[in-house]
Parts: C-alpha cells; structure tokens; sequence
C-alpha cells in the first residue's frame, strides 16, 4: 500500500484529521459564514453535497482523466456541481442564498475539497471514495456548525435563529421570508477577526484533548527518529 | 547556552521588569490627575476596577499556566496594562465593559500569545478595540466637563472643575434638582473633543461654539490641554530615567504635526484641524510615550523606532482626518505592531566589524 493509498483509507477521520480544524483548509468559507448557525449549516451543507459528488465523480472518470491535467478537471467538476447547487438554492432557499452571498460560488474554490479530491480520488473505487468524503466532508460541516454555534451565541445570546430559512421555499411561511435583524449583544463576535480567534481556542483545546487524554492515540504515531549526520568533518 | 562574554567592571543594574513598570505607572500620574480634576472620578473608579480584575485574571491564568505567580505578578505589566486600559475607555461606562476589556487584553492578547515578551500587539489596546468595535455607544458617551457646557457668563468656578461630575457620577438622585445643569445641553459623546471635530460634524460643532460651548478655547476649562500636558510632562519624567528612548515619541509627534499642519488650512474651511489641536486636544501625548514606546511590541533598534513612530503617526493623522472612528491611537499602534517585526528586520544596526565591506578594505 503506498503512502498516498494509506493516507486516504486512513487519514479520512472526523476528528483527527478534520479539514478544518486540523488541516486549517477552506478557512475563508468557515471564518466568514460561521456567523449564524442557520448561515454555517446552510453553506456546510452545500459544501457536504459539493464535495461527495466531486469525488465520487472523479473517482469515477479517473481513467479518462488525463494526470498532466487532472486539477483543470477537478476544478471542472466541482465548478459544475456547485452551479447546479446555486441554481438550485435560487429556486428553493432563495432567502438563504442571500444570506450566504458569494460564499455559495465559491464552494468551487474550496481547497479541502480539491486536495482531498486529489488524494483518494485518483486511487480509490468510488464506493471507498464516497465513504471517504462523506466522512470528510461532515468533518467539515461539524466543525464549522461548532463555530457558527458558539458565535451566534456570544454575538446573540441565542442560537438557531431564522432556522425558518433552512427550509426550503414552498413550506416557508411568506412573513418569514427574509432574515430577522436580530439585537446583537457583543458585535465582535460578529466579526471575522472574532472566528479567527475562536477557531484558534477549538484548535488549541483539540489538541489539549488529544495530548492529554489521549484521543488521538489510535492515530499511527511516528517516532521521530534522531537526525544522524552522514559526515562528520571535525568536531563541532 | 553560551555563556556571554563579560568583562571585569560589572554593575548591577537595579532597573527590573517590575521597576519599569512602576515608573510607568507613576508617569502616568500627573496625567491622570489632571483628568480626574476635569472629568470626575470616573477615571479612578475605571482605573481600579481594571486593575483588580487585571491582577485577578493574571494570577488565575499564570496559575493555569503552571508559573510562579509572586514573580510574574511582581513584574506589573498586568498593571501598566490596567492603566493605559483604564485611561482609554470613558469614565462611568458599564462595569462588565471594564472586565470584558481586561479579560481580552489580559488572556487574550497577553497570555494566549505567549505571556509578556511574546505578545506581538499591545495587550490594553487589543482591549480597548474590542470594546470599540463590539460596543460602541457605550465606548462614544463621554461626557464634558460641565464647564464647558455652560454659558460663557454664567461663571461659576467650581463647575470648571470635575466636582460635579464627581457628584453626578455618586448621587444620580440628586442629579436634576439640587446640582442644577443650566446648560440646555447636558453632555456631548465624544473621546477628545477632536473626535467631535471629526465626527459630529462640522456644522453641529461651530453651532454649539457659537451658543458659548467653549470645547476649543485655549484658555479653556475644559482641560484636554493640561491633561496631555500631564501625560507631557509624564512621559519627559520617562525619558529622563531612560525608561523609553526619545526615537517613538519624538518621531510620532512630530510626524503628527508637520501632517497637521501641512493639511490645515487656514482662512478656508479648516476641516482638518489645527496642529495645536491635533497634538494636545486628542490623545497624542498619551499615545506617543506610553502607549507607542511599550517594549514588547514596539520596534527595537533605534532606525527601526524613528520609522515606527513615522509609521504611527502617519496612521494616526489618516485614521483621524479620513477615517471614522473616535480617536485613532489604538488603531495606528496596533498598525504599527504589525510593522514592527519587518521594521527590525529591515533596520538591523551594523555589527562591529562586518558590513561595510569597502571601508574595511576586504
């Protein structure tokens, strides 16, 4: 098995390998969506959708995808996804695709899903693939509902507000159509500055938990081995 | 480690961490004074509460941290800290804003970076920004001294002290009736009264002017110019004991100056303000010794501080004239903090000894 096959059977894990909190990839999306938990699920969500089908797309036509030129496809694939996911927000989440703004395109340019794309996708049978990416994938989308949680509740004292968006637009009631404003109590955390700090506090108690009590032990540790001089001219 | 190379006549210098500190401290008095005897008490009220909870907080963190308290407490950053804090935001504001604010500098800024020494931003002002952005109104409601708020010919020589702010600030009872506000205005939001040059307009401003509010005059009771004039003479005391070097401050406030006063324009609009202004209506001098020149995160080498306070000042005067916000200390030194790691690497002194390669003939 070599090292890439290795990394992709084992390395697609919620918690020690989470694309986020451990890979710090897709950072853009998380620090700027994650302002209300209705926001962070609603674009983890699509990303979730984005990056299971890229995958399992890719591993598919992996034998028609030419190696000089797989990142071109790769783009290609997770560009087309993500334009039928806006379509299909516009139609049916249309106040919640306001709400996410830009964010909703660039689902196309999130790294976790290229690089993760890039490691199994080209060694992997699609069954393997979609295991692979789900579990990724709802790394990313625990983690940035995580942040979006505690944010929401530090800027606003509660959580889960609008979830009335995160229905999609024939059930939701026509008064409730466009987000509330609701009253902000501490606006930094409303700031991105303020998710960058507090995905550094997640990080930092992560790796707290995994040194101290060990959670991340099941993870093959490597021994660092000592660096040998292959010559030594002299003393030092 | 490699032990250093010293040779036979040593001194001891007496001058500890904790020394420092408290000659910071004390520099800051005559300032504060000033303040207090213009604008109440609130001042002292702030300054304390900081300070207690600073001082809780650190101990409660150095504990967590496994480090030896007595010692780290002893050195008084977490009191400097508290200070410069306590100085920044306005007098009677929330007590729960005091201790978020100590809270950020103190865990956030300070000890999540590393403690002192590892901090690359300046921990009362990391503080003092996240109270400016996360609760504005409260951090714009400072209030003038009464003085200054009344008729120019109702004179009365015990308003144009702080006393009745002071009084105001403990018995909000009495606040209508027996201390009698004659002024129709009772207050104006405002940091310095350049921030209402900036922000509350123009028109409002030369309105009240001319209804007798006497927020400009250079006699003025209102004391913003003995205020800084103590922070003046604080930070002089500073740079006599060689606590700061004169490269920050002297570089930031003339920055500041030679900008105000290449922008003022007098005779037409004057939008912009006087320098006069610029240097002791606002929060220059404060900013420029204590805040600009703090060890830790400023530049270190005598080159890289002039263009640190260079950098500073023209961060100032821009955030001030075309930005919006309050005053612009915080922002510009935090800016400057972040230049602060290329300026020393861009300033190296020359090493005795190498460099200069033609000179030495090689």
């Amino acid at each position: 098995m070599s090292n890439l096959e290795y990394q992709a059977n084992q390395g697609a894990s919620l918690w020690q390998n989470n694309p986020v909190l451990v890979q710090l990839l897709g950072l853009s999306p998380v620090l700027a969506v994650s302002n209300t938990v209705v926001n962070g699920l609603g674009l983890g969500v699509a990303t979730a959708i984005v990056f299971i089908l890229s995958c399992v797309t890719a591993s598919l036509a992996r034998k028609y995808i030419s190696y000089t030129w797989r990142f071109v496809w790769y783009l290609l694939i997770m560009a087309s996804y993500t334009t039928i996911l806006e379509f299909l927000m516009r139609a049916y989440y249309f106040p919640l695709y306001q709400e996410l703004g830009i964010y909703v395109p660039l689902i196309c340019c999130n790294f976790a899903i290229l690089i993760r794309m890039e490691i199994q996708s080209s060694m992997l049978n699609w069954k393997l693939t979609a295991r692979d990416s789900a579990l990724v994938a709802a790394g990313f989308l625990l983690a940035i509902v995580l942040l979006a949680t505690l944010r929401e509740f530090v800027a606003t004292g509660s959580v889960l507000n609008d979830w009335q968006l995160l229905l999609a637009t024939p059930w939701l009631p026509e008064v409730n159509q466009s987000a509330t404003t609701g009253s902000v109590i501490f606006s930094f955390a409303n700031l991105q500055p303020a998710a960058l700090i507090l995905l550094g506090l997640i990080v930092a108690a992560k790796n707290m938990l995994d040194s101290r009590f060990g959670f991340g032990s099941t993870a093959e540790k490597e021994t660092v081995k000592p660096v040998t001089r292959a010559r030594v001219t002299g003393s030092l | 480690m490699q032990s250093l190379a010293a040779c036979s006549p040593l001194q001891h210098s007496r001058l500890t961490i904790g020394r420092i500190m408290l000659l910071v401290v004390v520099a800051c008095i005559p300032g504060i004074s000033m303040a207090t005897w213009f604008f109440g008490y609130g001042l002292i009220i702030n300054i304390g509460l900081a300070i207690c909870v600073a001082l809780a907080l650190e101990a409660a963190i150095l504990t967590i941290r496994q480090k030896n308290v007595r010692l780290h407490l002893a050195d008084n950053s977490a009191l400097v800290t508290a200070v410069l804090f306590g100085i920044a935001i306005p007098p009677g504001c929330p007590w729960w804003i005091v201790v978020i604010g100590i809270f950020f500098a103190i865990v956030v800024a300070k000890h999540i970076y590393g403690g002192l020494g590892q901090n690359p931003f300046n921990p009362a002002m990391c503080g003092y920004l996240l109270l400016l952005l996360s609760f504005p109104l409260e951090m714009a409601s400072w209030y003038l001294p009464s003085g200054s708020l009344l008729e120019q010919q109702s004179f009365n020589p015990l308003s144009w002290s702080g006393l009745q702010q002071s009084m105001l600030l403990s018995m909000p009872f009495l606040a209508v009736d027996s201390i009698s506000m004659h002024a129709s205005i009772d207050g104006l939001a405002m940091a310095t009264p350049l921030a209402e040059f900036n922000m509350a307009g123009k028109s409002a401003l030369l309105a009240a002017q001319e209804s007798g509010l006497s927020i400009f005059a250079r006699t003025s009771g209102t004391g913003w110019e003995l205020v800084n004039i103590g922070y003046l003479l604080g930070g002089l005391f500073l740079l006599y004991r060689r606590i700061i070097s004169w490269h920050i401050p002297l570089s930031l406030i003339v920055t500041v100056g030679l900008l105000a006063m290449f922008f003022y324009a007098p005779g037409s609009s004057a939008a912009y303000g006087t320098p006069y202004l610029h240097l002791f209506g606002s929060a220059t001098m404060i900013g420029a010794f204590f805040i600009a020149t703090d060890p830790v995160s400023a530049a270190t080498t005598n080159k890289g501080k002039i263009v640190y306070g260079i950098v500073i000042g023209c961060a100032i005067y821009a955030i001030r004239v075309w930005g919006s916000y309050l005053d612009s200390i915080a922002l510009a030194v935090l800016f400057g903090n972040f230049c602060a790691p290329a300026l020393d690497h861009f300033c190296r002194p020359r090493i005795y000894g190498h460099g200069r390669s033609k000179e030495l003939g090689s």
